[in-house]
């Protein structure tokens, strides 16, 4: 380090110098050390400190997408995304006491019709970089109110978002479903991998059975904040988001606007009638391919309610009225009365136990028929005398089939086997969350029922008359007469009852019903197919049982005496339809299950139309002109209702 | 002229030429090259991390500049005689600090001028190693080696135990260090250093080790944190420790050639005293290595000019001074970069010229000043001997 003077030496001490030498060397090392650790820190290390930098000052904003569109058939939309102005609440920038942030949510939810201890609940930790949308559609003398006391609400601002939007309202609710923040208690659900709790999904309905497709992909913006966590404005590269695709439905959005008119017309009908007609669903298949044409129930929600970010209890309870989340064309399965005549007949023309041309039926006046001392009489205690099938299915002859179900208790489960084999006692697998699989009883059936029962009710100690056997079993011949009526223990949906017709209608094909058409882009391009299951074939020695069946559902429909011919019979097209007027578990006529079920042919656009109204009554006075009018719609007729009298079941 | 410069005995014909060979050869380019070279690079640092300081620092240096100017032409010869005087001044001006200084920091170090805040404790750096070259250069003769060691050590330990209780721990340990090395220079023997450095390190022990486990805290907790932290760094943001972690990520993150205005730590505030104490973790991240690297060379070239100035001076107090100048460099720049890069304990030390701070500044401008005296009248001294010097 130190140069020596050239020729004579400076007049210092040897030993000074020896000295000055040392210092020398021990500032190299120093000096050596210092660039040592900096080339280990800025060269060997240095692209890991950069990333602890980095993380230290940039704050990652999720940017949701705009959700795809659900589509009807020819591309209307069903549920799609506007503008709304939105308020929403800068969590960096609220109060940092605890009493004025109290007294700012107090004045945000007076203002906003929100809840202040919601409002506190859900910025509770408020520790987001992204804003909190409290509302959307802010009132717009909040925004007023706002704008002129903006001092009075540090953390509020007011941003244009898109948010999800159903234009019809109601329409369809429980079928679209609707959105919602994910919450921690459905993070683990199979449906939301890899969304982050918070993140805005489709809570039921399409929207939660197709929100892999619709969510889309979060975008990014990079924010830079200080030391203290305070944004510095510096723009950083941010990742736009990725809308999500759009859903093109089966559904056609005329006849699902009918379909909820037709329903609100028949329980309109059965109020008339003097029937509670407190709910109602139908289902419009496509029988030769299970595509859904429509499908409704209600009461409904209005999905655009439920996907406001917040809503009071008392809203929420003012569109659950009615258990309007239930939907009933697919989750609730109820006593199908003589819709279910039809396919006690084809179990009984496949057993061998009718022809076409066999007479039953027949009565000792009374229009009763005994079995084992109990009686089984028709509708109003009419007495038709014998009739073949076409006359049994036209006037519905509840004895004709009392018989047949007599028959066949004799010859195991043949009722059930084919109610069975046309889908029901099972869900159809329709692409929709909460479908129930309803209920065929048989003799394992009521053995399983009862040991269920026995589980739970029949415990030491516990007095209970069905023990030990349980309520049900045994397995009685009653028990098979009143099945093939469509009563006893037999539970359909709606959704069941249109796959069984449509598979009487189209030669024998069980279809899976599906909504679901194809992911496409927002060109119209399709992304995924969504093509259904294979149809599931009956034995190709039904046809001619099928045909006959069809022949008695058109007498039933457009017969001189046809149940529901004073509905149908002035409609200008072909129609295989039969009523159902079930008694439900209490036995109250008032509770009657109003049923109707048709087909009508077509040779491009053929339809199955299930309609059923909870406590509507007879089949033909509620259900019936509410297909009627759900018929002419999809077929361009005019729409008008025409009353039906009969009180036949 | 006054005939009473050194330079007037030169035997020179032409006074003209014995004036510009004065203006031209005394004084030590290298030096003043480094001189230079830091004060630009202390704008460049501080214009990246607290821009609104440039202007005020430039202040500083130009007249940090004026006042070494001065200094180099000031016999320092004559300052040998007012050591007392320098002394008393010294100790004064600490105490005046704990009677009426204003505190920053939890720490009170300064006294407030008219216009400018004044920290005694960093150009008292300048008046110890005076006082301490002085006491040596007129003791020596006296008093017996053991006895010269313990008077220096006490006159330095009565102003670092001051400093220390303002409290300001960085500029105590300066002044042990200066003593330390004018004691080394002055050719004490080794033993008696050894045991002086034996002293040093036991005391800091029960300081620090000793004393809290036995509930005595002899420094404040934060000093005792601060000494020790690094080597269990805190995630407490506001602790000192985590302003090391912070620091150390800066200067890594600046990679071979700098952040340039994309730094972050330096910038936002993660590291918090990133203009004075942390300054070098400025220039690591926004200069990157290479910024680093020629800042060091900057240092290595003032600390060898120094320590040429050590082994050339005319007399030993010139040696002894330039000695305690070594002292302050080497320990202010091997403490404060040692502290930014994690491998040094945090003491409040400034980087000399670079840190931002008047005080800081216009000492080492003394100190700069005075070893450029030394150098002019060791070149004058071995020129009227006939002697040269190659540089």
């Amino acid at each position: 380090m130190i140069e020596r003077p050239v020729g004579q030496r400076t007049p210092v001490p040897p030993q000074l110098a020896r000295r000055v030498e040392i210092l020398g060397v021990l500032a190299f090392v120093l000096f050596a050390i210092v660039l040592f650790r900096l080339w280990y820190l800025q060269v060997l290390t240095g692209a890991q400190n950069r990333g602890f930098a980095n993380a230290n000052v940039v704050r990652e904003i999720a940017i949701p997408p705009p959700r795809g569109l659900i589509l009807d058939r020819n591309g209307n939309v069903l549920a799609g995304v506007r503008q709304a102005a939105v308020a929403a609440i800068v969590c960096s920038e609220l109060p940092s006491s605890a009493s004025r942030r109290a007294s700012l949510y107090r004045a945000l939810g007076a203002e906003l019709s929100i809840p202040a201890a919601q409002l506190t609940k859900a910025l509770t930790p408020c520790d987001t970089y992204a804003p909190i949308v409290i509302r959307a559609d802010i009132p717009s003398a909040a925004l007023i109110y706002f704008e002129e006391h903006k001092s009075q609400f540090p953390g509020l601002i007011e941003e244009q978002t898109s948010v999800r939007n159903y234009p019809y309202g109601t329409l369809a609710a429980q079928i679209l479903g609707y959105v919602g923040q994910l919450n921690t208690d459905d993070l683990g659900e199979a449906n939301f991998k890899g969304v982050a709790a918070g993140n805005i999904v489709g809570q039921e309905g399409l929207e939660f059975e197709y929100d892999h497709y619709l969510r889309g992909t979060d975008g990014v913006q990079r924010v830079q904040v200080d030391a203290a966590g305070q944004p510095t404005g510096k723009a950083l590269a941010s990742t736009p988001p990725i809308a999500g695709d759009d859903l093109k439905t089966s559904l056609d959005l005329p006849l699902e606007r009918e379909g909820m008119a037709a329903l609100a017309e028949g329980m309109k009908l059965a109020h008339h009638n003097g029937y509670p007609g407190v709910a109602a669903s139908f289902v419009a298949l496509d029988p030769d391919d299970g595509e859904v044409l429509a499908i409704g129930s209600l009461p409904a929600f209005n999905p655009n309610v439920l996907s406001q970010p917040f809503i009071s209890s008392a809203q929420y309870a003012a569109q659950a009225a009615g258990d309007s989340f239930i939907d009933r064309a697919i989750a609730s399965a109820y006593p199908t009365g003589s819709t279910f005549k039809p396919i006690t007949a084809l179990a009984a023309l496949r057993a061998g136990i009718i022809t076409p041309q066999t007479r039953l039926g027949g009565t000792p006046s009374d229009g009763c028929a005994t079995y084992f001392g109990q009686s089984f009489c028709n509708s109003d205690d009419a007495d038709y005398g014998p009739n073949d099938l076409d006359t049994a299915l036209e006037i519905s002859e509840d004895t004709y089939f009392y018989q047949v179900g007599a028959e066949a208790n004799g010859r195991g489960d043949v009722i059930q086997k084919v109610a069975k084999s046309l889908g029901l006692g099972a869900p159809t697998g329709i692409d929709l969350p909460g479908e129930t699989s309803g209920d065929v009883p048989d003799r394992a059936w009521v053995t399983q029922q009862d040991s269920a029962y026995r589980a739970e009710y029949c415990q030491r100690g516990q007095h209970n008359p069905y023990c030990p056997a349980g309520p049900l079993q045994p397995w009685t011949i009653g028990q098979d007469i009143q099945l093939a009526t469509g009563q006893g223990y037999l539970l359909a949906t709606p959704l069941q009852m249109a796959v069984a017709y449509s598979a009487l209608a189209n030669g024998g094909k069980v279809v899976t019903p599906h909504i679901g058409v194809q992911i496409e882009n927002a060109d119209g391009d399709l992304l995924v197919a969504l093509p259904a299951p294979a149809p599931r074939s009956l034995p190709t020695a039904d046809d001619a049982y099928l045909q006959s069946i069809l022949n008695g559902l058109h007498l039933a429909s457009q017969g001189a005496s046809g149940t529901s011919d004073d509905v149908f019979g002035s409609f200008p097209r072909t129609v295989y339809g039969k009523t159902g007027t079930a008694q439900t578990v209490t036995g109250n006529a008032h509770d009657d299950q109003s049923w109707y079920v048709a087909y009508a042919p077509d040779p491009k656009r053929p339809i199955v139309v299930a309609v059923t109204i909870e406590k509507g009554g007879f089949g033909d006075q509620a259900a019936a002109p509410a297909a009627r009018l759900i018929l002419a719609n999809w077929f361009g007729l005019p729409e008008r209702v025409v009353e039906g009298t009969s009180t036949s079941r | 002229m006054s005939t009473r410069t050194i330079g007037s005995h030169l035997p020179t014909a032409n006074p003209a030429r014995a004036l510009s060979a004065r203006l031209a050869l005394r004084f030590d380019h290298w030096l003043a090259l480094a001189t230079v070279g830091l004060a630009v690079c202390s704008l460049v640092a501080i214009h990246g991390a607290a821009p609104q300081y440039v202007s005020r620092q430039a202040a500083y240096l130009g007249f940090g500049f004026l006042l070494m100017a001065v200094m180099s032409r000031f016999d320092y010869s004559r300052l040998r005689e007012l050591k007392w005087v320098i002394y008393g001044l010294l100790i004064v001006t600490i105490l005046l600090v704990l009677a009426i200084g204003t505190s920053a920091n939890g720490s009170t170090r300064a006294v407030n001028l008219a216009l400018i805040s004044f920290q005694p404790s960093e150009v008292g750096k300048v008046l110890l190693m005076v006082v301490l070259a002085a006491l040596v250069v007129d003791s020596s003769r006296r008093l017996s080696a053991r006895a010269l060691t313990a008077r220096v050590m006490a006159v330095a330990l009565l102003p670092a135990v001051l400093v220390v209780a303002e409290p300001d721990l960085g500029s105590g340990l300066v002044y042990v260090a200066i003593a330390f090395a004018v004691l080394y220079i002055a050719s004490v023997d080794w033993r008696q250093l050894a045991a002086v450095a034996a002293i040093g390190v036991s005391v800091l022990t029960l300081a620090l080790v000793v004393g809290p486990a036995l509930g005595v805290h002899v420094l404040h907790h934060y000093q005792e944190e601060r000494l020790t932290g690094f080597l269990h760094p805190s995630q407490n943001p506001r602790s000192d420790a985590f302003q090391q972690v912070e620091s150390v990520i800066g200067i890594g993150a600046g990679e071979k050639t700098g952040r340039g205005a994309d730094a972050t730590q330096t910038s936002l505030g993660l590291v918090s005293e990133s203009p004075t104490d942390f300054i070098f973790t400025v220039v690591g991240e926004r200069l990157g290595f290479v910024g680093a690297a020629i800042v060091l060379s900057l240092y290595a070239l003032m600390i060898w000019r120094t320590l040429r100035i050590v082994a050339i001076a005319k007399n030993l107090f010139g040696a002894l001074i330039a000695a305690g100048a070594v002292a302050m460099l080497m320990f202010q720049v091997f403490v404060n970069v040692g502290m930014t890069v994690g491998i040094m304990p945090i003491t409040g030390v400034t980087l000399p010229l670079m840190s931002y701070g008047g005080s800081s500044v216009l000492a080492t401008f003394l100190t700069l000043g005075l070893l450029q005296s030394i150098y002019g009248q060791a070149r004058t001294a071995a020129a009227m001997k006939g002697r040269v010097l190659r540089f």
